[in-house]
């Protein structure tokens, strides 16, 4: 798969003086759902603010789709191929009204009127809000919020999403209600990057990159990254509950991943 | 953007040439037609009785303290009573009543302004009547964006205030005080909260707009606008004749 | 010392908050509230602490004057001083203390969130330091009920432990710990007691071990249960036998390192 997002000795600070992000080199295929895995204060909002040029590069070099993301005439194209919903469903409200928060971004890459509300309708009903067009934000819950949020984003047909801690501030139901929205999107071909610092989050992902003080600590498949239960302590993170019962058992093999597993893992045992 | 009867420029037009109508006022009789017009003005525009005198109610003390200044205040030579600096004159008398009219009307225009017309339509008429501006490069955009989010953000601010109120006074936070200087210094575990959540929201705010493509200055998709009706013309020549009466009357 | 709440209702022009609720908090308990946005859980905290009047019913003891303290959403909005210590300090502002009791209270309450610096600037600090931070200020004059609306949201697994391990020291000294919260894991890990509520009403009055047995009746309300017992109830469909009322991390590993 053609690489979407790739990144050369990555460097990245606020003031010259406090490294952010240290020397970092990956790359994230097209169509992958991608999971950037820290707690917080490991810069993984920052990387992620760098693909869209809402942070300037320190050094080091970052393509998406092989445009450089330092040339500040790529930033309108940029912004519009990789959308981004950020953590406060509040805080990105453009616009009282839904359909004014969605033509917020079609107005600012000049669409013409007579495509806005097509592209809005046809947003709304990417995230299962198919008529919600003339409804005010304020009537809408966290869930609801985030998913108008990827629906403005999406009205503008990027190929990357990303989400930076896009579920911390949701209830269960919002959460798992955004997560559905994204297992369809990433099934339709969208490539996503997820920033979490839940494991439980990171386990549907086709790949992993862990972030721990500014550098790579791991990048690998799931199954690969979540079962190494001490890089993930010293990260600051937690595995999921199914590996750290596996391992507390003592259980011999690799260690489920998912609930689903566990409980057939265990059975197969008994 | 028609809600209503009128466009939501009409609403807006209408208004400034009340405005205009209002200043131009100097006899008796303008003040008059002004004063009734606004009653069935704020009934179409859906303001309840207790809303159309609230402004009354609330700026009673600074309409007082107007028409307490252009009272005593005033240069005459011939005043009714005088002490000190205080000259009482039945031209400053008449004066200060003036002034005070004036705002009260304006305010209670505004008041159903705000009542008539949504966020949205309000910026949207703005954004249009500003237009010819841009020819002389002011950023005609940008002011109804700033008009529009710092609208939005009044309620956000009123929930942070509410909302930090109770967590201060939940450790034991009194505000008010005896004398002024008390009161102030209790004020800050309240506004210096509200000013630094004010700030970070407005933060991600830009952040956001600008992750969609927002670039400050540039063009944006240009909303037609629906002509104007009959009824929107009607009023627009009727508001212009009200001004001329107010001039000349 | 017991909160007792008495058929309190909290109206507003188009709903009412909570509706003819009644409820009493025991010393030294640790009681979880658990209801889908819009339930009535933050306006029943704020009831209980005094900071909103009810329009009908009564509530007593109450209030910042008889030690019932709160600690709101996302607390670290709260700070406003110059240094850490002022900050803190500010709940004392009304008790004449001298300079030193002022100092002890304060670094008494830094220590139990385990936060030592007390000239930092509170503005400068991480999310979960403010955090912290702001809820010292709170437990600085030392409430014997601490009200918590949503005290783990937005944190991180490490900062949402300490928490969650700062109210359970809290709880052992004897003041009672009252939490609304959606972390499910925390209520049945933490809490000896449990309330579901739903449009202002509370609808059950039990323990996590009991109520998290009908997983279904909590996704109906929009809640979720414990991590642990939604892969006991995986092994239990699967014909696995375990103890009833597994519900937390702990029971869960003792059940099946029996079992196998």
């Amino acid at each position: 798969m053609p690489a979407a997002i790739v990144g050369q000795n990555v460097t990245f600070s606020y003031d010259g003086s406090h490294t952010i992000l240290d020397d970092l080199t990956f790359s994230i295929d097209e169509g992958e759902w991608t999971a950037i895995l820290g707690a917080n204060g490991s810069g993984k909002t920052s990387l992620v603010r760098l693909f869209n040029a809402l942070l300037p590069l320190t050094s080091g070099t970052i393509e998406v789709f092989g445009m450089p993301v330092v040339q500040p005439k790529n930033h309108p194209l940029l912004r519009r191929i990789v959308g981004m919903v950020f953590q406060n469903p509040e805080e990105q409200c453009v616009a009282p009204v839904v359909e004014e928060d969605i033509s917020f971004g079609l107005e600012n890459y000049q669409i013409p009127e007579e495509e806005i509300e097509p592209r809005t309708e046809e947003a709304l009903r990417n995230v299962g809000l198919a008529g919600f067009a003339s409804r005010n934000m304020a009537s809408l819950s966290g869930g609801q919020l985030q998913k108008v949020a990827i629906a403005s984003v999406l009205a503008l047909d990027p190929k990357i999403l990303i989400l930076d801690e896009a579920t911390s501030m949701l209830d269960p139901t919002g959460r798992s209600d955004v997560m559905e929205t994204l297992r369809f999107l990433h099934q339709k071909g969208t490539t996503i990057v997820m920033v979490t610092h839940l494991s439980e989050e990171a386990v549907y992902a086709d790949r992993i990159i862990v972030l721990g003080d500014g550098v790579i600590k791991a990048n690998g498949k799931p199954k690969e990254v979540l079962r190494d239960v001490r890089m993930l302590h010293e990260n600051g993170l937690e595995p999921p509950l199914p590996v750290r019962l596996w391992k507390r058992l003592g259980i011999a093999g690799p260690a489920p991943l998912s609930d689903e597993d566990f409980a057939e893992g265990i059975c197969a045992l008994n | 953007m028609t809600d209503g009867i009128f466009d939501a420029r009409t609403k807006l037009l209408c208004f400034l040439l009340f405005v205009t109508a209002v200043i131009e006022a100097g006899t008796l009789l303008p003040f008059l037609v002004l004063v009734v017009l606004l009653f069935p003005a704020s009934r179409s525009a859906g303001l309840c009785a207790h809303d159309f005198f609230r402004p009354l109610a609330s700026l009673w003390q600074f309409f007082l303290l107007v028409w307490l200044m252009n009272a005593f205040f005033s240069t005459d030579a011939r005043p009714l009573w005088h002490w000190w600096i205080f000259n009482l004159t039945e031209e400053g008398t008449i004066q200060g009543l003036l002034v005070v009219l004036r705002v009260l009307l304006i305010v209670e225009a505004g008041a159903i302004y705000t009542a008539s017309s949504s966020t949205k339509e309000s910026v949207g008429a703005i954004n249009w009547t500003l237009t010819p501006l841009s020819l002389f490069r002011v950023p005609v955009g940008e002011i109804s964006l700033i008009i529009g989010s710092a609208l939005q953000f009044v309620p956000m601010l009123q929930e942070e205030t509410e909302r930090i109120k109770k967590a201060q006074k939940a450790r034991g936070a009194v505000f008010g005080g005896k004398n002024l200087i008390k009161r102030a210094k209790s004020m800050i575990p309240l506004l210096l909260p509200v000013f630094l959540r004010a700030f970070s929201h407005a933060d991600a705010l830009a952040t956001a707009m600008e992750a969609r493509g927002y670039q400050s200055g540039g063009r944006r998709t240009k909303r037609k606008h629906p002509p104007f009706s009959l009824c929107d013309k009607l009023a627009l020549s009727g508001g212009m004749i009200l001004v001329v009466f107010c001039y000349l009357a | 010392m017991r909160l007792e709440l008495k058929h309190g209702t909290v109206r507003y022009p188009t709903t009412d908050a909570i509706k003819d609720v009644s409820l009493s908090i025991e010393q030294g308990s640790f009681v979880a509230i658990m209801g889908a946005t819009g339930s009535g859980k933050t306006t029943l905290l704020e009831v209980l602490a005094g900071l909103i009047p009810l329009t009908e019913g009564s509530v007593s003891p109450t209030g910042f004057s008889q030690r019932v303290g709160i600690v709101m959403q996302h607390p670290e909005d709260q700070l406003f001083a110059s240094t850490v210590e002022e900050d803190v300090q500010f709940a004392l502002k009304r008790q004449s203390l001298s300079e030193q009791e002022r100092e002890r209270k304060v670094k008494e309450a830094l220590d139990l969130v385990g936060f030592t610096d007390m000239h930092a600037c509170p503005l400068t600090l991480s999310g979960g330091q403010k955090r912290d931070v702001a809820i010292a200020g709170v437990l600085v004059f030392h409430p014997h009920v601490l009200l918590l609306d949503e005290p783990t949201s937005g944190l991180d697994p490490h900062s949402r432990t300490s928490l969650l391990q700062t109210l359970a020291g809290i709880n052992a000294r004897g003041d009672a710990i009252v939490m609304a919260s959606h972390d499910a894991d925390a209520v049945a890990e933490y809490a000896s007691r449990l309330l579901i509520m739903d449009h202002g009403k509370i609808l059950r009055d039990g323990t996590p071990s009991s109520l998290f047995m009908d997983i279904e009746g909590m996704r109906h309300l929009h809640l979720g249960v414990s991590h642990a017992r939604t892969i006991a109830s995986l092994m239990e469909a699967k014909g696995v036998r375990l103890p009833k009322g597994i519900v937390k991390e702990a029971d869960l590993i003792s059940a099946l390192e029996d079992i196998l």
